[in-house]
């Protein structure tokens, strides 16, 4: 049976891209034309997911970092890969259904926890959704306009 | 973003019977131009008098640059004497709404319909030729002759480790500062601004950006594009005078050529020192407020994630470097436009 917390992650490519720059991951669903941003908490737990760390074994280190913060970090996290997953984002590895890689990932000293946030940018995908085109002529050339 | 190596054949088909067809146009009634696109020669070969006439203007001040050909481009229209095109081998649905065509556009052969303009593009990109085919023979759009090409000279640039964002620019000493921003933000006002201001002009809309050891600006069209009811805005000698009247689907906008009323402010090419987004406050006073480089990298790569999904991922990589090297500062721009232009020009002093 496929339990999430005892595998391990990847990057969803060729359709998912992703950069990491100045404290936030910007991720491009190129198929859909969405991009996403992730900063701080979400951040950390995007860095080991990618890094083939389990999802328990993020929310962990996260727990141990922040101390008693009286947020169920655990399901923030799930519930975070979750998001991950429904947007395509991130697939499990074909190859390591195991995760064991140690949890690498820098939390900024001093920061307060805060549940992790996916926020999701549409703009183009209206572009992308725009009505295709329905007709050609004989030449194959598009009669839409 | 894949082909199947079916696809990707049909498409080294498609792309040879349309460079053959390009190929057999008779020169003479052909205009001939090199443009410098970044550091690389592109040679237009235009076989229509009215592309040329509609086309030529924005690349003027790239003409006679180049020392070689990187890339031979012909253009043809419905007036031109020409062979008809094969038909389109692609199903419908293959039409992505940007105007690639899955699997035909993923490869080493790129393809581009643009569906308002009657447009077709195809390049070889190993061959280093292109064409474009207008199949009307009509006026086209101000947007389109403010900024020819836009597609395929993106595809070749991306190549070559440059990007074409949408973004103005101005400079001062050689020092640009890029200008970018969601639609209607003010791009071309916040530019035209400098330009009155007495920095030199790369672009109002479109820029060619290129990574490395230093980030660069190319400028890539002489035009800009300005609302008719604001040219008296911006006390530019010659500006109301030079501004080609906007068509039916202009929005209002007029049409200008920069290297026409200002040639020494026109400049090719600048140091990237500073993106700047702007955004109109309705106050009396500008200022820039330091903001993280990711949000210069959203509003960069928003466009191009639209454009061109077949090289987001490659421009996502190149922008992220460009956006890491210098600094982004939201403009909080007020309604005095000089203070604006002087805002921007203080950016630009050495660091």
């Amino acid at each position: 049976m496929w339990a999430p917390s005892m595998t391990s992650f990847e990057l969803n490519e060729p359709a998912v891209v992703s950069e990491t720059i100045d404290g936030e991951a910007v991720i491009i669903n190129l198929e859909r034309g969405i991009y996403f941003s992730i900063r701080g908490t979400g951040l950390s737990i995007w860095t080991d997911l990618l890094n083939g760390v389990g999802i328990d074994a993020v929310a962990d280190r996260l727990k141990s970092s922040y101390g008693s913060t009286g947020a169920d970090i655990t399901a923030d996290a799930r519930r975070f890969l979750d998001r991950l997953m429904d947007e395509g984002l991130v697939r499990a590895r074909a190859d390591a259904d195991r995760a064991t890689s140690p949890a690498t990932a820098s939390i900024v000293a001093g920061t307060v926890y805060e549940a992790p946030v996916l926020e999701k940018y549409a703009d183009m995908e209206a572009l992308l959704l725009l009505d295709p085109i329905h007709d050609v002529d004989e030449s194959g050339w598009p009669n839409r306009l | 973003m894949t082909a199947s190596t079916a696809e990707r054949r049909a498409s080294q088909r498609f792309t040879d019977s349309i460079l053959a067809i390009a190929d057999g146009i008779d020169p003479a009634g052909c205009r001939s131009m090199r443009i410098a696109v970044g550091e690389a020669g592109v040679g237009l070969r235009i076989a229509s008098e009215s592309l040329e006439r509609q086309f030529a203007p924005a690349f003027r001040h790239l003409a006679g640059i180049a020392a070689g050909t990187d890339l031979s481009v012909t253009l043809w229209d419905a007036s031109t004497a020409a062979p008809a095109v094969p038909r389109l081998p692609w199903q419908i649905e293959a039409y992505r709404p940007c105007g690639e065509i899955a699997g035909y556009s993923d490869g080493p052969c790129y393809l581009h319909f643009d569906a308002p303009m009657s447009a077709l593009t195809v390049f070889d990109t190993k061959r280093g030729a292109a064409a474009y085919i207008n199949r009307k023979n009509t006026a086209l759009p101000g947007y389109e002759i403010a900024g020819p090409l836009r597609h395929l000279i993106h595809r070749f640039a991306i190549d070559r480790g440059m990007a074409l964002v949408h973004a103005g620019a101005a400079a001062r000493s050689g020092r640009a500062a890029l200008v970018t921003g969601a639609k209607g933000t003010g791009k071309s006002t916040t530019i035209l601004s400098c330009l009155a201001a007495g920095l030199d002009y790369l672009g109002d809309d479109r820029c060619l950006l290129a990574g490395g050891g230093e980030p660069r600006v190319y400028s890539i069209y002489s035009s800009a594009k300005i609302f008719a009811d604001e040219l008296d805005r911006h006390p530019i000698a010659g500006l109301r005078e030079a501004a080609l009247p906007p068509g039916p689907t202009d929005n209002d906008k007029s049409l200008i050529y920069v290297d026409r009323i200002a040639p020494s402010s026109m400049v090719r090419s600048a140091n990237l020192h500073c993106i700047i987004s702007p955004v109109p406050t309705g106050e009396p006073k500008s200022r820039l407020v330091r903001r993280p480089g990711s949000e210069a990298l959203r509003l960069l790569i928003a466009e191009i994630v639209g454009r061109s999904p077949v090289t987001a991922a490659r421009s996502l990589s190149l922008l992220k470097q460009i956006c890491a090297a210098v600094p982004f500062y939201r403009l909080e721009a007020g309604r005095h436009l000089p203070e604006v232009a002087e805002t921007i020009a203080r950016s630009l002093e050495p660091a």
